[in-house]
C-alpha cells in the first residue's frame, strides 16, 4: 500500500520537476491564425453583466474576422490587483476595463496609451458624453468610457407619502433636503428627528444616507463652492470656509440622526445597503444603484442633486473607461482600438448593454432615446440623469486619487464622528492632502 | 517491501548504499572525491548525503523561488517602485521615511498588541480544550467538529459568522446586551474595542486547530503516569499542571513560535473584517485603530504602488519577526522537555 | 471506574459542552440570516428566525454561480497541494530531526526565515518565476509549492519527528534500512495526528485561497470556488442573504473532506491506549 502511494508521488515530483525545468514555450499563439490578431481584454466581473460582456465579444469577433479576443477577469476589488501585478510583470492585457477613478493613475504612471490622436480621428466628441472626464489638464485623452456613472438624489415615495413631505425637486437645497430629512429620520420608537425626545442613537429610519466621497462628501462639498484639489489637481485646497461650512452642515445632520454616520454604516453588510433596505428615505446615489433599489422592490425616483446655498449644483461623475496598455504593440493597439470603437460607436452595443441597466450609456442617441429613458424600469425620471450632466464634474481624480481620498476619509471621518472639530480635520486633512501630492509629483 | 526500495534508490548521486554496508561506502566515496579530508571528520558521510537529498525539495523551493525574492524585494525596499514602471534606486530614502511615518508605528503597535493579546489567550485555552478532550468520552467526534468548524471556515464566512454577533445593528451581542438593559456597543466600530473583537475573533476561528495539535501531542503521553499519579492522590488539576503540561512542552514550543509567527503577519482577518465589502483602502479603521503592519504594507503596495516603501515595511517586519523567534528559540532549552 | 477519573470526566463535560456552544451559535444564527428575506435580514429590531424560511436562496445562489466547475477546479489545486505537503513536509523535516548534514542548523534556520517572509513581497517575483516558467493562467502556480516544502508544515513534522524515542531508529539501522526507509517505513506512521493536521491546515488555506488563483488564473473555466463567490457579489446588492448562502455552501466540501480525514487519520482517544 504504502509503496504504491510512494512510487506515485516520486512520480508527481519528477514530472514537476522535469516541467519546471524546461518550459520557456510561451504557448497559446501557435495555435492562432497568422494573420489574426490576437488580443487581451482584462474587465473587472459585475456578476450577471459578464455573460453580456462576452456575447458581445463575440459579436464584434465575426463583425472583425481579423481579430481574435482573449478575456480575462477578475472581481473587482482584485482585479486592479492583478492588472498591477500584470504590467509589473510584463504580461498587461492590451485593453482593460478602468474604473473612471482609476484612468490617471495609469496614466500619468505611463502605463495607458495616449489616445488624442485617434480620439480626435475617429470619434466625433459631440455624439458622447464623459469623454473630456479623462481628459488630463494638458488636454490629453486617455481612455473612451464604457459607461458612465452620474450622481442624482434617490427618494423612496412610500416614506416620504407616509411622512407627508412633498417629493423633492430641482428647486431644493442642501438645507431643504435636511429639514424634509428631520421629518422623514425615525427612532425605534417611531419618534421623529425634530422631537424633543428623539434618540439619535438608535435611529431605525434615517432621513439620508451618506457614504465616503462620490456620494458622500464631495458634491456636497463642491456645491457650497468647496473641493478638494485646485484646478492644477496638484495643490489641495482643502482648508477653505466653504468647506467648512459644507462640513458643518453634514455634521450636523450626523449628529441629529438624520444622515447615517461612518459608524452606522458599519452595520450593514454593504454601505450601499441602507436605500435598498429601506432604512434611509434618501441617498445620493450614481446609476448603478438603480440595480440594488429595483432588485429591493423599493418604490422610489430620482432626480438632480440640490444646490449649495449660492445655487451652485454639482453632479459627481465617473465615466469608466477602455483603457489601451502602452505596452501593447502597434498592431494589437489598433485591434484594441477597434474594440473600443464598436463599443461607442455600435447603436446595437450600446443598447444591449443600456438594457442591463448598469450605466448611462456613453452614445448621446441611445441615452436619450426610449429604450434607455422610457424603458418602463423604475427610476421613472431617469431624464433626471441626463439633466445631470449640465452639472457634472469629477471627483479631483488624479494619478494618486486613492492615496488623497483615504488621508481625506480619515481625516474628515473624524470629524463626522464628534472625535475632533470640523476647523482641526480640514486643517490636519489639508496639510496630508498636500504630503501626498508633493512626494508623488515632486518625483515625477 | 524489498522492490520498493530499490525504485526509491536515487542511482545516480548515491551509487551504493545498503544499510549494512555503511562503513565501506563512505570510503568509497571518500575516495571519489579525491579531496583530501581529515580522517577523523568526513564532510559528507553517508546520512549526510542523505539528509540533503531529502530536503531538497526546500533546496529546490529556495533556490528558484525565495533566493530571488529575498533579491529582488530587499532591492525594491532601496527604490522607488511602483509596479508599472522599472525600480528606481533611492538608497535608504524608504527607510527614512518609515521611521517617521506615524501609521507605521501605529500599526507596528497595533500587531504587537494583537499578537500579546491573541497567542497566549488561544495557547492557553486550546491546552485546556485538549486536554479535556484527550480522554473517551461519549460524543467525541462531535465535539471536536464542533471546534473544527470555526477551523476551516474562510475569513468569509466568518465575516458573515462574526456579523451575525458583532453587528451592531443586527447582532446577538448588542442584542443580549440590550436584554440585560446594558449600553450597546460599537464592537469593531469602536477604537478601543476592534482589536479585543478581533482577537476574540481569531481565538474563536483558530481555537480548534490548536487543539488539534495539542492533542496529537497529548497522546503520545503514555497512560502510566496518569495512573501514577492517581495513585499519589493527586487531583484533576495537579495531574494536569504536573503531568501534562511538562510532557507536551515541546508541543506547546511549536504552537507558541508558530502562532506568534502567524499573528505578526495576520492579515486576511482585517482586512475582510474591518474593510467595507472588500475596499482595502477602508481596512484598518476606525482611525487606523486597526491597522496591523502586513495590512498596511498591502495597503501601501497594492493600493497606492508604493511596493519600494511596502518592502522596506515588509523588510522590517521580516527582522522584528526573526528577532523574536530567536528569542524563542533561545528561551525553549530552559524549559522544553524532549522525551530522550 | 475511579472517583478522579470520573471527575475529571464531568470537568471534561462541562468545558467542551459549554465552548462547543460558542463555537456553533455564531454559525446558527449566520445559517438564519441566510435563510431570510432581504426585508427580513434587515429588520430591526431583530427577527432571528427566518419567517418564512427561504431555502429558494441556496437553490438560486447555485443557479447563478458555476458551483461545479469551479469547486472542481479547487478540488484538484487544493489535492495536489495536500499530497505535496504531506510528502514534501514530513520528508523534509525527518531529515532535519533525524539526520546530520552539512550546515543543517544554518538550513533549519533559513527555513524559519521562510516562514516570515511577509507573503505580500512575494508576489510579483513569483509572477515574474512562474511567467517565465509558462505557468500563468494554469493551476500550476496554485499547488506546486506546496510539493517544496512549505515551512509551517516541515516545522509541524519535525517537531512530531522530534518526540519519538531514538529507539526506533536504532532498531531500524539493525534490520537495514535507510534513513529515507526508516523515516517512511517506521516514523511516518507514527505521526499520524500530525499528518492528518497538515492535511486539514493545507486543504482549508488553498480551499479558501483569493489572491493567488486571483493572479495567476485568467479564463473563467479555471476559477476556484472563492474566486467564483466573489465574482457573483457585485450581482448581489440588494440580496446580500445571498453572500452568506454562498459562503455557508463553500464550507460544505471541506466539511466532508474533515469527516474523512478524521476517521482515517486521527486516533480516537480510545485506540489511543486510554481506558
Amino acid at each position: 500500500m504504502a509503496g504504491k502511494w510512494l512510487k506515485i508521488s516520486v512520480l508527481i515530483m519528477a514530472f514537476v520537476f522535469i516541467l519546471t525545468g524546461c518550459s520557456d514555450e510561451s504557448g497559446g499563439e501557435a495555435g492562432a491564425n497568422s494573420d489574426q490578431t490576437e488580443i487581451t481584454l482584462g474587465f473587472y466581473s459585475s456578476g450577471s453583466a459578464d455573460e453580456k460582456m462576452n456575447e458581445l465579444i463575440e459579436k464584434f469577433e465575426a463583425e472583425h474576422p481579423d481579430i481574435k479576443v482573449n478575456t480575462q477577469n477578475a472581481p473587482y476589488q482584485q482585479f486592479f490587483q492583478k492588472l498591477d501585478t500584470q504590467i509589473a510583470g510584463g504580461t498587461a492585457p492590451d485593453v482593460w476595463l478602468s474604473d473612471g477613478v482609476f484612468v490617471q493613475k495609469y496614466a500619468e504612471r505611463g502605463a495607458a496609451k495616449d489616445l488624442t490622436e485617434w480620439i480626435n480621428e475617429d470619434l466625433n466628441k459631440d455624439e458622447y458624453y464623459g469623454l473630456d472626464f479623462n481628459k488630463d489638464s494638458d488636454g490629453k485623452y486617455w481612455g473612451v468610457p464604457q459607461g458612465i456613472q452620474i450622481g442624482a438624489l434617490f427618494y423612496n415615495k412610500d416614506m416620504f407619502d407616509q411622512a407627508g413631505v412633498d417629493y423633492p425637486d430641482e428647486n431644493w437645497t442642501w438645507e431643504d433636503l435636511k429639514e424634509a430629512g428631520a421629518k422623514l429620520t425615525m427612532d425605534t420608537e417611531g419618534k421623529k428627528a425634530d422631537d424633543a425626545s428623539f434618540k439619535p442613537d438608535s435611529v431605525k429610519q434615517y432621513g439620508l444616507t451618506f457614504f465616503n466621497i462620490t456620494e458622500g462628501w464631495m458634491p456636497v462639498m463642491k456645491s457650497y463652492g468647496g473641493g478638494v484639489l485646485g484646478e492644477d489637481l496638484r495643490n489641495s485646497i482643502v482648508d477653505s470656509e466653504e468647506n467648512k461650512e459644507a462640513v458643518n452642515y453634514i455634521v450636523d445632520g450626523m449628529e441629529r440622526g438624520i444622515f447615517t454616520d461612518p459608524s452606522d454604516l458599519q452595520a450593514f453588510q454593504s454601505p450601499m445597503s441602507p436605500f435598498p433596505s429601506e432604512t434611509a428615505a434618501m441617498r445620493i446615489g450614481i446609476y448603478a444603484r438603480t440595480l440594488a433599489a429595483n432588485e429591493t422592490g423599493v418604490n422610489y425616483d430620482v432626480t438632480v442633486l440640490p444646490k449649495g446655498p449660492d445655487g451652485e449644483r454639482f453632479s459627481p461623475t465617473i465615466a469608466n473607461s477602455w483603457v489601451i496598455s502602452d505596452s501593447a504593440s502597434d498592431e494589437k493597439a489598433k485591434a484594441a482600438w477597434e474594440w473600443v470603437k464598436y463599443w461607442v460607436q455600435e447603436d446595437e452595443v450600446q443598447k444591449e448593454w443600456a438594457a442591463l441597466g448598469e450605466a448611462v450609456p456613453v452614445k448621446k442617441s441611445v441615452a436619450n432615446s426610449d429604450l434607455f429613458l422610457g424603458s418602463g424600469d423604475k427610476p421613472a425620471n431617469k431624464q433626471a440623469f441626463l439633466d445631470s450632466f449640465e452639472h457634472a464634474g469629477t471627483l479631483d481624480v488624479n494619478a494618486v486619487w486613492s492615496e488623497w481620498v483615504k488621508k481625506f476619509g480619515d481625516n474628515i471621518n473624524r470629524a463626522f464622528l464628534n472625535e475632533t472639530s470640523v476647523e482641526e480635520a480640514l486643517e490636519n486633512a489639508d496639510e496630508e492632502v498636500q504630503k501626498v501630492l508633493d512626494e508623488f509629483y515632486e518625483n515625477q | 517491501m524489498a522492490d520498493m526500495s530499490d525504485n526509491l534508490k536515487p542511482k545516480d548521486h548515491f551509487p551504493e548504499q545498503q544499510g549494512e554496508k555503511k562503513q565501506k561506502k563512505s570510503k568509497l566515496t571518500l575516495a571519489k572525491q579525491k579531496k583530501p579530508k581529515s580522517p577523523k571528520k568526513k564532510w559528507l558521510t553517508d546520512e549526510g548525503k542523505w539528509g540533503l537529498f531529502m530536503i531538497s525539495p526546500y533546496l529546490i523551493q529556495f533556490i528558484v523561488f525565495i533566493a530571488f525574492t529575498l533579491i529582488a524585494s530587499l532591492y525594491f525596499s532601496f527604490s522607488r517602485y511602483d509596479m508599472l514602471n522599472a525600480p528606481q534606486w533611492i538608497g535608504l530614502d524608504n527607510y527614512d521615511k518609515l521611521i517617521n511615518d506615524p501609521v507605521f508605528w501605529k500599526s507596528l503597535w497595533n500587531t504587537l498588541y494583537f499578537t500579546i493579546l491573541f497567542v497566549p489567550t488561544q495557547t492557553i485555552l486550546a491546552l485546556i480544550l485538549a486536554a479535556a478532550l484527550n480522554q473517551s468520552l461519549k460524543g467525541l467526534k462531535l465535539y471536536r467538529m464542533a471546534h473544527f468548524i470555526p477551523v476551516i471556515s474562510s475569513w468569509t464566512v466568518v465575516l458573515y459568522v462574526a456579523d451575525a454577533i458583532f453587528n451592531p445593528r443586527f447582532g446577538l451581542a448588542n442584542d443580549l446586551l440590550l436584554k440585560l438593559g446594558m449600553e450597546p456597543q460599537q464592537w469593531l466600530n469602536d477604537e478601543a474595542l476592534v482589536i479585543p473583537v478581533l482577537v476574540t475573533v481569531a481565538v474563536w476561528k483558530g481555537i480548534g486547530y490548536m487543539m488539534i495539535i495539542f492533542l496529537a501531542g497529548l497522546q503520545n503521553v503514555p497512560e502510566d503516569l496518569y495512573e501514577a499519579a492517581d495513585i499519589e492522590g493527586a487531583g484533576v488539576l495537579q495531574k494536569f499542571r504536573h503531568v501534562t503540561v511538562p510532557l507536551i512542552s515541546g508541543t506547546t514550543f511549536l504552537v507558541l513560535v508558530l502562532s506568534t509567527i502567524t499573528t505578526f503577519q495576520a492579515f486576511e482577518q482585517i482586512y475582510v473584517m474591518t474593510g467595507n465589502s472588500g475596499d482595502i483602502t477602508a481596512a484598518g479603521g476606525p482611525n487606523n485603530a486597526s491597522m496591523v503592519l502586513m495590512l498596511y504594507l498591502f495597503q501601501q503596495g497594492f493600493a497606492f504602488l508604493k511596493m519600494g516603501y511596502a518592502s522596506a515595511i515588509a523588510w522590517v517586519l521580516f527582522l522584528i519577526l526573526f528577532a523574536i523567534t530567536l528569542v524563542q528559540v533561545k528561551l525553549q532549552n530552559k524549559w522544553v522537555h524532549y522525551e530522550k | 471506574m475511579k472517583n478522579p477519573n470520573r471527575k475529571r470526566k464531568i470537568i471534561s463535560y462541562l468545558i467542551i459542552t459549554f465552548s462547543a456552544l460558542i463555537m456553533l451559535t455564531p454559525f446558527v444564527a449566520a445559517a438564519l440570516n441566510s435563510l431570510k428575506s432581504y426585508t427580513q435580514y434587515t429588520a430591526i429590531p431583530v427577527e432571528w428566525i427566518p419567517n418564512p424560511f427561504k431555502w429558494e436562496n441556496y437553490i438560486e445562489v447555485w443557479r447563478m454561480t458555476d458551483f461545479a466547475q469551479y469547486g472542481w477546479n479547487s478540488l484538484v489545486v487544493t489535492l495536489l497541494s495536500v499530497l505535496g505537503a504531506l510528502f514534501s513536509c514530513s520528508m523534509v523535516a525527518y531529515a532535519f530531526a533525524r539526520l546530520e548534514f552539512p550546515f543543517k542548523n544554518s538550513l533549519f534556520v533559513m527555513v524559519l526565515g521562510t516562514l516570515m517572509i511577509p507573503p505580500v513581497v512575494m508576489i510579483i517575483p513569483q509572477f515574474i518565476i512562474f511567467r517565465n516558467m509558462g505557468f500563468l493562467d494554469t493551476l500550476v502556480p496554485l499547488w506546486i509549492l506546496e510539493w517544496l516544502a512549505q515551512p509551517f508544515g516541515v516545522f509541524l513534522m519535525r517537531q512530531a519527528f522530534l518526540s519519538i524515542p531514538k529507539s526506533y531508529e536504532e532498531a531500524a539501522k539493525l534490520d537495514g534500512c535507510s534513513p529515507f526507509q526508516t523515516y517512511w517505513r517506521i516514523f511516518l506512521p507514527m505521526c499520524k495526528p500530525q499528518l492528518a493536521t497538515l492535511t486539514i491546515f493545507t486543504f482549508m488555506t488553498k480551499w479558501n485561497e483569493i489572491m493567488a488563483p486571483v493572479i495567476y488564473l485568467s479564463s473563467e473555466e479555471k476559477f476556484t470556488l472563492p474566486i467564483g463567490v466573489l465574482s457573483m457579489s457585485g450581482a448581489w446588492f440588494g440580496k446580500e442573504q445571498y453572500l452568506v448562502a454562498a459562503a455557508l455552501m463553500t464550507l460544505i466540501p471541506i466539511l466532508i473532506v474533515f469527516l474523512f480525514t478524521e476517521k482515517f487519520f486521527v486516533r480516537g482517544a480510545s485506540s489511543s491506549g486510554l481506558k
